[in-house]
C-alpha cells in the first residue's frame, strides 16, 4: 500500500517538474519581452538594462533553477506588465473560471445524462435519433460562433441577459450556457453508450423479471453502473473546460483564468503564462487523482 | 426499497441544487450596481485592461484611466501643440541649453502634497533614470533638472532642442513621497494626482473607477463617476454598447463602425497620428540597389491600400515627418508602375515582406496589397509574418533585410520623435544611415524655434522618403469610439488620449 503511495505521489510529481520545464522553456522560446514592455523606441542598451534587472541576462540554467526554487517556495514570480505577484492575480480570477466551469458542467450533466439515459432507454426511437443529433451538433458547434449567436439574440435583440462581463448570476447564464454545450453533448452520447450496455447485461433481465419498476431499473440498477465512466468523464471534462474557458472568457470578456492567459501571451508576460501554466497542470494533476478515489468510493473492485 | 430509491434521488438532487446554489453565491458575491446605467456614471469599456497605472513604466493601454487622475506637466491642444493651461503655466528658453517653467501655485495632490517644482524634479528624475520607463530614450538629451523654488523648474540640455516643451507632454506629474513608499506596483493599485478624478479603486480583471475630484484646480469635471472595463473582443465591445450595457467603446474595426452606425449609434473616427510604413532596410541588398528600392516605391499604391481594404477607416500618407494628422509633404512618391518596370529592368528580384501579425487591424491584408503590387512590377515576394515582439527584436538587432511593415508612433507630436527613432545612423531601424542627414537632424533639434527647423524636417524627409527611397509610407489608422446617443462631449485626440470633463451622460 505505501509502494503504491509512493509510486502515485512520484508519478504526480514527475508530471508536474515536465509541465514545469516545458512552461520555462516555452516562456523563453517566445523572444525577447523588453521589446513589448519598453516599446519599439528603446535601444538595444535601455533593452539590456532591463534584461539585467529581470535576470534574464543570467544563464538558462541559473534561470530554470531559480524558477524551480521560486514555486516549490510558492513564489511565481511577478508579471512583467501588471507589476503584480502572478499568484495573487491567479488566486483573483480563479473564483470566476470556477464559477464559470461549475455552472457550465452542472448544466451538461442535468441536460446531458437524462438526455443520454432517454436515448439509451429508447434505443432506435426518434427520442434516440434526437438526442444523438443533439449531442453531435453540441460537439461540433464552434464555441465562439455559438457566444457570438447568443449575445447577439439574448442580449441584443431581445434584451434578456447582459451582452458579457461578470456581476450577477445574469452575468453567467450565457457564457455557462456556452460553456456547457461540448461536455453537455459528451456526457450525454458516453452516457446513452454505457447505459446501452449495461441495460443488456443478465441482471437487469433479473430485475424486470422480479417486477421492479422501469424507473427503479434504469435509474437504481442500470445508471448505478453506467455512471462510472460517465462520472470519469465528467471530472476529466471539468479539467479540460478550465483550458476551453480562454475562448468563452474571451467572447463574453468574463475576468477569469483564460483572459489572464490571453493577455499575458499577447504581452509575452511569460512569467504569467508559466505561472498559469504550473497553476493548470497541478489543478489537472489533482483532478486526475480525484477521479482515481471517486473509482475506489464507487467501484469496490478498484481498492 | 420505495424510501431508498428516494432518499437516492433526494440525495442526487440535493447535491445538484447545492452545486447551483453554490454558483449563483459566487456569481452573486461580485455583484454590483456601476453595471446599470445612470446619469452620474459614465460605463466606458476599452479594447484592453490597463497593464498598469505607473506612467513611468506604463504603456499605452493605461493612459485613458491614468489621464484622468494624474495630469501631464504641459497640456496640449487638439492640434497637438502645448498649451499654456496646465500645470506649468509659462516657459522660456533661457538660453540654448536651458529652460526655465513656471509651475502654477498652490496645487496639491489628492493626498495633500504639494504639486510643486520639486514633485516635476522626482517626475522627470524618475523618466529619465528608472530602467522600466518606457520613455527613457526621448531624455537621454536632459542635463539636469532643478527647483530653485517651488513654482520655478530649471531644465538643462546637453545640447540645444527646440522641441523640449512638447516632450513635457509626456511626464506625468506624480507625488513624490506617496510614489516613493508604495513603490511602482504600489502607485498603479491605487494613483493619486492632481487631476479632475480621483481614483475609487479597482475589482481585478473586471473594472477600475475613478470619481470627480471635488478639489480640482480646474474646472469640476461634468460626470460624477467612470467606470472603466475592458473586452478584447471588437463584436464584444459593439453588443455591450448596444444592449445599453456600456456607454462608450473604444477601438472599432471597419466592419463594427459600420454596423454601429447602422445601429443609430454614435462613431467618432479620428485620424490618429499612429503610421504605418514599409521600411526598406537599403544597406542590404535587394534594396541596396537604388533603383530597386525605387521601383518599390514606385509600385505602391497606398491609395488603392486604403479604399481596398479599409473602406474610409485609414487615412492613406506619403510622409515620413508629417507627424501631426491631417498634414502631407509636398512632395511624396506616387505609383507609377510603366516606370517601376523599367527601373527593374525585366529582373526577378527576390525580397521579404515581414510584418507583425494580428498587431494592427487588417495588417495582414495590408502586407499581401504590399506584396502583390511590388509582383505586378517584377519583384518575387516573400512572406515572413512574425509576432510583434519578434519583430522589434529584429529590427533592433539590424536582423531583417528586404521590407518590413511597422507602426511609427509619436508618443510627442514632433518630427525629431521619427527622425530618432529611424532616420538617424544609430536609430532604433538603422535601415538609412547617412552622415548628412544626421548632420541636418542636429540642425534641426538645435534650431531655435519650429518653424527654423520645420523647413529643415521638410528636407530630410524628402530625401530619406523621395530621393533615397529608405521609407515607403503607407496610411495613418483611423481609431474610432462608438457612444451611446445620450452621450455628449467626450474630446479624444489623435495621440491616443481623451478628455472625460465634458462628458454628460443625458
Amino acid at each position: 500500500m505505501i509502494r503504491r503511495i509512493l509510486i502515485r505521489v512520484a508519478a504526480v510529481l514527475v508530471t508536474l517538474l515536465i509541465a514545469i520545464s516545458i512552461a520555462f522553456a516555452l516562456g523563453r522560446l517566445s523572444g525577447d519581452p523588453t521589446a513589448s514592455i519598453l516599446g519599439p523606441m528603446a535601444t538595444e542598451g535601455q533593452r539590456a538594462d532591463l534584461r539585467a534587472e529581470l535576470g534574464l541576462d543570467q544563464p538558462l540554467l541559473l534561470q530554470y533553477f531559480d524558477y524551480l526554487g521560486g514555486i516549490f517556495t510558492g513564489d511565481l514570480g511577478n508579471s512583467l506588465q501588471f507589476y503584480q505577484p502572478n499568484l495573487t492575480m491567479i488566486l483573483d480570477r480563479v473564483p470566476f473560471t470556477l464559477q464559470l466551469v461549475g455552472a457550465g458542467m452542472l448544466i451538461a450533466i442535468v441536460i446531458g445524462v437524462p438526455l443520454g439515459v432517454l436515448a439509451a432507454t429508447r434505443e432506435g426511437s426518434w427520442w434516440d435519433r434526437a438526442a444523438s443529433a443533439l449531442a453531435l451538433l453540441g460537439q461540433s458547434i464552434p464555441v465562439f460562433w455559438l457566444g457570438m449567436m447568443l449575445v447577439l439574440l439574448f442580449a441584443v435583440q431581445w434584451g434578456l441577459l447582459p451582452a458579457g462581463q461578470s456581476g450577477s448570476v445574469q452575468h453567467l447564464v450565457l457564457p455557462a450556457l456556452t460553456m456547457s454545450l461540448y461536455p453537455m453533448a459528451h456526457v450525454a452520447r458516453l452516457t446513452r453508450a454505457t447505459m446501452s450496455d449495461v441495460l443488456r447485461e443478465p441482471y437487469i433481465d433479473a430485475a424486470r423479471a422480479r417486477g421492479l419498476s422501469a424507473g427503479s431499473i434504469v435509474w437504481k440498477h442500470a445508471f448505478k453502473n453506467a455512471s462510472l465512466p460517465v462520472l470519469t468523464i465528467v471530472v476529466l471534462q471539468a479539467g479540460t473546460l478550465l483550458s476551453g474557458a480562454v475562448a468563452v472568457e474571451y467572447v463574453y470578456a468574463w475576468p477569469g483564468l483564460g483572459q489572464l492567459a490571453l493577455q499575458a501571451i499577447q504581452f509575452r508576460d511569460f512569467p504569467l503564462v508559466q505561472a498559469i501554466v504550473v497553476f493548470g497542470a497541478i489543478t489537472f494533476v489533482l483532478l486526475n487523482q480525484l477521479v482515481d478515489l471517486l473509482h475506489a468510493l464507487i467501484d469496490p473492485r478498484v481498492r | 426499497m420505495f424510501n431508498q430509491k428516494r432518499r437516492g434521488f433526494r440525495r442526487s438532487a440535493a447535491a445538484l441544487a447545492a452545486a447551483g446554489l453554490m454558483i449563483a453565491g459566487l456569481a452573486a458575491c461580485g455583484s454590483d450596481s456601476s453595471a446599470s446605467g445612470s446619469s452620474d456614471t459614465l460605463r466606458v469599456v476599452l479594447a484592453a485592461q490597463p497593464t498598469t497605472l505607473d506612467p513611468i513604466a506604463g504603456a499605452r493601454s493605461g493612459q485613458v484611466v491614468w489621464d484622468t487622475v494624474i495630469e501631464p506637466l504641459v497640456h496640449t491642444d487638439l492640434n497637438l501643440e502645448p498649451t499654456k493651461d496646465g500645470l506649468i503655466t509659462d516657459w522660456e528658453r533661457t538660453d540654448d541649453t536651458t529652460w526655465t517653467f513656471t509651475l502654477r501655485d498652490g496645487v496639491t495632490f489628492s493626498n495633500g502634497e504639494p504639486a510643486d517644482a520639486e514633485a516635476a524634479v522626482f517626475a522627470l528624475t524618475k523618466v529619465r533614470d528608472e530602467p522600466t520607463s518606457i520613455l527613457k530614450s526621448f531624455w537621454t538629451n536632459a542635463e539636469s533638472f532643478e527647483a530653485p523654488d517651488p513654482t520655478t523648474l530649471v531644465i538643462k540640455t546637453k545640447a540645444p532642442q527646440y522641441d523640449l516643451v512638447n516632450n513635457l507632454g509626456t511626464i506625468y506629474m506624480i507625488p513624490p513621497t506617496y510614489y516613493a513608499e508604495k513603490g511602482p506596483e504600489g502607485f498603479s493599485a491605487a494613483p493619486i494626482g492632481t487631476g479632475p478624478y480621483l481614483f475609487d479603486g479597482q475589482r481585478a480583471g473586471r473594472d477600475m473607477t475613478v470619481v470627480r475630484n471635488p478639489d480640482y484646480w480646474g474646472d469640476a469635471a461634468k460626470t460624477k463617476k467612470i467606470v472603466y472595463s475592458w473586452s478584447s473582443e471588437a463584436s464584444q465591445r459593439l453588443a455591450l454598447l448596444r444592449s445599453g450595457s456600456a456607454d462608450v467603446v473604444y477601438d472599432l474595426p471597419p466592419t463594427q463602425q459600420e454596423e454601429a452606425k447602422k445601429a443609430d449609434l454614435e462613431v467618432m473616427a479620428t485620424e490618429s497620428a499612429m503610421k504605418i510604413v514599409g521600411f526598406l532596410q537599403t544597406d542590404k541588398a535587394p534594396f541596396n540597389d537604388a533603383d530597386v528600392a525605387k521601383a518599390a516605391a514606385l509600385a505602391v499604391n497606398r491609395d488603392q491600400i486604403v479604399s481596398g481594404i479599409f473602406q474610409g477607416a485609414a487615412a492613406a500618407d506619403g510622409g515620413l515627418l508629417n507627424v501631426k494628422p491631417g498634414e502631407q509633404p509636398d512632395d511624396v512618391v506616387t505609383q507609377d508602375v510603366d516606370e517601376a518596370k523599367s527601373l527593374m529592368g525585366g529582373r526577378s528580384v527576390a525580397v521579404t515582406v515581414t510584418y507583425p501579425a494580428g498587431q494592427y487591424t487588417n495588417i495582414e491584408e495590408v502586407a499581401q496589397a504590399v506584396g502583390g503590387q511590388l509582383e505586378a512590377v517584377g519583384f518575387k515576394v516573400k512572406y515572413n509574418p512574425i509576432d510583434y515582439g519578434s519583430l522589434v527584436t529584429q529590427v533592433g538587432g539590424g536582423e531583417l533585410d528586404g521590407l518590413y511593415i511597422f507602426a511609427a508612433v509619436p508618443n510627442v507630436a514632433v518630427p525629431s520623435f521619427f527622425v530618432n527613432g529611424f532616420v538617424r545612423s544609430a536609430s532604433i531601424t538603422k535601415n538609412c544611415g547617412d552622415p548628412k542627414l544626421d548632420a541636418m537632424a542636429d540642425e534641426a533639434v538645435a534650431a531655435p524655434d519650429k518653424e527654423a527647423a520645420e523647413a529643415i524636417y521638410d528636407e530630410i524627409n524628402r530625401i530619406a522618403v523621395v530621393e533615397k527611397n529608405c521609407y515607403i509610407p503607407l496610411y495613418r489608422q483611423v481609431y474610432a469610439i462608438a457612444t451611446a446617443k445620450n452621450v455628449s462631449g467626450l474630446v479624444y485626440n489623435p495621440i491616443n488620449a481623451s478628455d472625460f470633463t465634458g462628458v454628460t451622460v443625458g
